[in-house]
C-alpha cells in the first residue's frame, strides 16, 4: 500500500509532469513501432480488451436498426417486386449479348456475408470490425462491397474477425474508371458522404457519370460501382481532373457485408507497390 | 475503486454515444465528439493526471480501430488534452459556463492539430480539414458541451442540497 502511495506520489509530481512525460513516451513508442508491430498490438487488443466493447456497441447500434431496416425492407420489397420483372427481361438479354461476346464473368467468386461488429469511435470513418476471419476463409486484400457498392477492402485478418479498411480513408487507393468514356483514373479517400478522385481531362467527364472499378489494381474486380460525379475542378497539373463523388454506399450506415473471396493478383500488387494503388 | 468504475461506465457510455448517436445525428457528415467532451469534464473536475490517463486510454481506443498506420497518434493528442485542460482543474478554479465550453472548444482544435501533425497531413490539407471538419464539428460538439456541463451542474447542485 505504502509502495503504491509511493509510486503515486511520484507520478504526479509537478503537477502530473512526469506521468505526462511517461505517457508521451509510451505513445511516441507505440507511434515509431513498425508495421507488423502495430498490426500485433492492434490485434491483442481488438481479441482481448476490446472484444466485448465491441459486442455491447454492436447490440446498442443493432437494436436501433431494426425499426430502420424494417421500414427499409419494406420499400425495398416492394421495389425488388418491381425490379424482378424487369431483371427477367433483362437476364434473358444478357444470356443472349454473353454468347455474343463472350463475356468473362469476373464475378464468378464465392461470397461471404458479415456482420459489423464494431466501429472506429473516432470521428474519422476510415475502418471497421466485421466478425468473419480466416476461419472462414478470409484474407488479407479481398474485396468488400454490399448491394449498393464498393465498401473497402480488408486490412488486417485474425481468426474470427478482420479489419475492412474503407474508401474515405485517403491511405486507400483504389483504380477506378468512368463508366461511359471507359478513361481510367484512381480514387483517394473522402469523408462519409464524398469521395475524391483523380482522372485525366483529355477523355472529358461530366457531373452524373458513374464510377466503377477498373479492375487493374488486382485487388477489386472490374465493374463494382463506386459512385456518381457530384462536381468536379482542374488539378494542380493542367491535364487531371480532381472529381467529388457521391458514394452509392453510406458508410455510415453500413451492418452487413459481402466479403468476395477473390486472392489478390500479387504480381500486379508488386508491379503497383510504389504508386500505392489497389 | 467506486470512483474509478462510476468514470468507466461514463467512458464506456461516452464510446457508445460516439459509436452509435453520433452517425445517427450526423450533419452533413459532421457529427460531435462525446469522447472529447468526457475527457475535458474529466480533466477540469479530476485534474491532469485523471485527464491524461483517461485521455491515453480513451486516445488508444479510438486508435485500435482507426488505420493501423496512424496508431498511437490519438493517443498522444488526447493525453496532451487531458494534461492541458486538466491545469484548470475546478479544485482550484471556479469556472463558469461560458469558459468551460470555450475551454471545450480550444481542446478540441488543440487535439485536431497535434492529430493532424501526427499522422503526417501536408500543411496545405490541414487548411482545408480545418475548414471543412474540424471548425464545425469543433462548434457542433460545443453545442452538445452546453447540454453537459448544464446537466452535470444540476446533479452537483442536487448533490449538494441532499449532502
Amino acid at each position: 500500500m505504502q509502495l503504491f502511495r509511493l509510486f503515486r506520489n511520484v507520478l504526479s509530481k509537478g503537477h502530473g509532469l512526469v506521468l505526462f512525460l511517461i505517457l508521451l513516451l509510451i505513445g511516441f513508442g507505440i507511434r515509431h513501432l513498425g508495421k507488423d508491430g502495430k498490426e500485433t498490438v492492434v490485434a491483442g487488443a481488438l481479441s482481448s480488451v476490446y472484444y466485448p466493447a465491441q459486442l455491447v456497441v454492436s447490440s446498442v447500434d443493432r437494436i436501433h436498426s431494426v425499426a430502420y431496416e424494417n421500414d427499409r425492407l419494406k420499400k425495398e420489397n416492394a421495389r425488388l417486386k418491381m425490379e424482378r420483372d424487369n431483371l427477367r427481361e433483362g437476364l434473358e438479354e444478357m444470356r443472349r449479348l454473353r454468347e455474343l461476346v463472350h463475356f468473362d464473368n469476373v464475378w464468378d467468386y464465392s461470397i461471404v456475408t458479415a456482420r459489423v461488429i464494431g466501429k472506429n469511435p473516432g470521428r474519422f470513418l476510415t475502418t471497421f470490425v466485421v466478425n468473419r476471419g480466416t476461419d472462414h476463409g478470409i484474407q488479407k486484400n479481398m474485396p468488400v462491397f454490399t448491394t449498393h457498392g464498393l465498401v473497402g477492402r480488408i486490412a488486417a485478418v485474425s481468426r474470427f474477425h478482420s479489419k475492412v479498411q474503407l474508401l474515405p480513408d485517403p491511405s486507400l487507393h483504389v483504380s477506378v474508371m468512368v463508366q461511359r468514356t471507359r478513361v481510367v483514373g484512381f480514387l483517394e479517400g473522402g469523408s462519409a458522404n464524398y469521395l475524391n478522385a483523380t482522372i485525366p481531362s483529355y477523355m472529358g467527364v461530366r457531373e452524373g457519370d458513374t464510377l466503377v472499378t477498373s479492375g487493374l489494381g488486382g485487388i477489386y474486380p472490374k465493374g463494382i460501382g463506386v459512385g456518381v460525379v457530384r462536381s468536379m475542378h482542374k488539378g494542380d497539373v493542367d491535364v487531371v481532373t480532381e472529381l467529388e463523388l457521391d458514394p452509392f454506399q453510406k458508410f455510415t450506415r453500413l451492418e452487413e457485408v459481402f466479403i468476395m473471396q477473390k486472392e489478390p493478383d500479387y504480381v500486379l500488387q508488386e508491379m503497383l507497390k510504389d504508386a500505392e494503388i489497389h | 475503486m467506486l470512483k474509478f468504475i462510476k468514470h468507466l461506465v461514463c467512458f464506456v457510455i461516452a464510446i457508445v454515444l460516439q459509436t452509435t448517436l453520433a452517425s445517427w445525428i450526423s450533419f452533413y457528415g459532421q457529427q460531435p465528439d462525446f469522447v472529447l467532451i468526457f475527457l475535458v469534464v474529466m480533466a477540469l473536475s479530476h485534474g491532469p493526471v485523471s485527464g491524461m490517463l483517461w485521455g491515453f486510454f480513451a486516445g488508444f481506443s479510438e486508435d485500435v480501430f482507426a488505420t493501423v498506420d496512424w496508431l498511437g497518434a490519438q493517443t498522444i493528442a488526447f493525453t496532451c488534452v487531458g494534461f492541458g485542460v486538466g491545469q484548470l482543474e475546478e479544485k482550484f478554479l471556479r469556472l463558469n459556463l461560458a469558459t468551460k465550453v470555450a475551454l471545450l472548444g480550444l481542446a478540441f482544435m488543440l487535439n485536431d492539430l497535434i492529430y493532424y501533425a501526427l499522422v503526417g497531413i501536408s500543411q496545405e490539407s490541414v487548411t482545408t480539414f480545418f475548414l471543412i471538419k474540424t471548425l464545425p464539428e469543433c462548434i457542433y460538439t460545443m453545442l452538445f458541451g452546453i447540454l453537459c456541463f448544464l446537466l452535470l451542474n444540476r446533479l452537483d447542485c442536487v448533490n449538494r442540497r441532499n449532502a
